[in-house]
């Protein structure tokens, strides 16, 4: 049992939090899940994630190609997963239907392009490439930062009569767009650190654990928010 | 190597932290603006039902004074009156024909002023002449009731192209002039009163002056003001239709009510 404790410690214990976290999380949107109509993809997003992690930690222990191939699968899904449940969050609530349809042409743009990156791979039925995952990974975080920043210049503009401390929505654009623009850097040079500093890979990994934990802190808060009673 | 690798870090490191604290910075702004834009707008909503609560305040004791005055008229005139032709019809002697006759003829003019009375007060509790023959009309008419009793002359004078105003408005108009001669009646002990309308472009320009024994506008503001009556009442009527009001007096002067009313 001492295998997962090296690991945590390579990454300063952050994981095992942020599982704590993701299980607070899941319990909490499960419990809350018909308060809010727009958080109920949440719960799927927040299983995924725990299907990812869980795979990293089995592939941790037993260090096969063909379960690392597994898990780099899992990995990958799990983008294009998280992309597709943002996209709908933010598709419910953005008036503009320009940016609307932008959203829609972007996803299907995404699916389209991390498909053919992953088809064109050579080596492909060995094992999908890192540099692949980065790219896609770093595709869909400048996407998801945008759609964001979207939404906080309409929330900027229009003359919203609404208490942000209890809207939802505004809690988990701050944490999407804390998250993608604090971990771009990151993603950015993930090859390159992969390539040249690989000792440095889980300790600078534990970048997405810190911004992960304060995603779904921000997330646990969207759904705490008591609803506006309407006159 | 290691130099790269320290290199890589910092570089790293402190990117993260600028990024981080340049998307808290831009989260804070919005969201310290949108919370001075709600606090703005609950203010803005609770001036609003202050406003409305007090135009509700107004319109209960207009209500009031109304209730007030049929009471007064009843009991001061025509209670008076219909007991007196029933103390004449009581004490009938049909043996003493020419007294008879008297007391029968006092009876049926006594009985004649009631009913002149009470279509008086009906006419100028009815707001129907309003909608029907306008606010100069009803002023008219509520002259000529003034006249008949004899207390003291009055004129009208209407001045400039009369324009069209909601009925709603020129009912709190007429209101408020009935308001200024109940107080002329009550009060003043005046012997002339004049009330002149003059329509310019964008306003009707009210004034009613008399030649009374005017009044302290101090202590009689300060007094009113405690009973929630009169002055105060014609006041809040006037704003309510986004008027202004001015009043001039000074005792053993007369007074002048000036009144603004924005079409």
């Amino acid at each position: 049992m001492r295998w997962p404790f090296k690991i945590w410690e390579r990454q300063y214990y952050l994981e095992p939090l942020l599982v704590f976290v993701l299980c607070i999380a899941l319990l909490i949107s499960l419990k809350q899940r018909k308060k809010y109509k727009i958080l109920r993809w949440m719960p799927i997003y927040i299983v995924s994630l725990m299907v990812v992690y869980a795979s990293g930690s089995f592939i941790d222990k037993k260090q096969h190609p063909f379960f690392l191939r597994i898990c780099e699968y899992i990995d990958y899904a799990f983008t294009t997963i998280e992309l597709v449940i943002f996209s709908i969050f933010y598709y419910q609530f953005i008036a503009n239907l320009i940016v609307k349809r932008l959203i829609i042409f972007l996803n299907i743009g995404f699916c389209l392009f991390s498909f053919y990156l992953f088809f064109s791979e050579n080596g492909f039925y060995r094992s999908p490439s890192q540099t692949i995952k980065s790219t896609v990974y770093t595709v869909e975080g400048v996407i998801l930062l945008a759609i964001s920043l979207y939404y906080f210049i309409e929330l900027f503009k229009k003359p919203f009569n609404l208490n942000l401390k209890n809207d939802p929505v505004f809690w988990i654009s701050a944490g999407v767009f804390f998250f993608f623009a604090c971990t771009l850097p990151y993603s950015l040079l993930e090859n390159f650190i992969n390539r040249n500093y690989y000792e440095l890979f889980d300790p600078f990994y534990s970048i997405f654990y810190i911004f992960y934990i304060l995603l779904f802190l921000m997330i646990i808060r969207a759904y705490l928010c008591k609803p506006e009673k309407m006159i | 190597m290691q130099t790269g690798k320290n290199d890589i870090i910092i570089f790293l490191l402190v990117t993260t932290i600028i990024i981080l604290l340049l998307t808290g910075l831009i989260i804070m702004l919005i969201y310290l603006y949108k919370k001075k834009q709600l606090s703005y707008q609950q203010t803005v909503d609770a001036l609003k039902l202050d406003h409305e609560k007090n135009l509700m305040a107004a319109q209960l004791e207009m209500q009031e004074d109304t209730f007030q005055h049929i009471s007064r008229e009843i009991h001061d005139n025509i209670s008076l009156s219909l007991t007196l032709a029933k103390l004449h019809l009581n004490t009938l002697n049909l043996d003493q024909l020419a007294q008879a006759s008297f007391q029968v003829n006092s009876s049926i003019d006594l009985i004649s002023k009631s009913i002149n009375n009470l279509s008086g007060i009906s006419k100028s509790l009815n707001s129907d002449i309003i909608g029907s023959q306008g606010l100069i009309k009803a002023l008219e008419n509520e002259i000529q009731r003034i006249r008949e009793t004899g207390l003291f002359s009055i004129e009208l004078c209407v001045t400039g192209e009369p324009a069209y105003m909601e009925t709603k408005k020129e009912l709190i108009i007429f209101r408020i002039v009935q308001e200024a001669f109940n107080n002329i009646i009550k009060h003043a002990r005046a012997s002339r009163c004049k009330l002149a309308l003059h329509y310019d472009s964008n306003a009707l320009n009210i004034e009613i002056n008399d030649d009374g024994v005017g009044f302290d506008l101090v202590s009689e503001v300060i007094r009113q003001h405690k009973n929630k009556a009169g002055l105060t009442n014609m006041e809040t009527r006037t704003k309510m239709i986004g008027g202004q009001m001015q009043i001039e007096s000074k005792k053993g002067l007369g007074s002048i009510l000036k009144f603004t009313i924005p079409f």
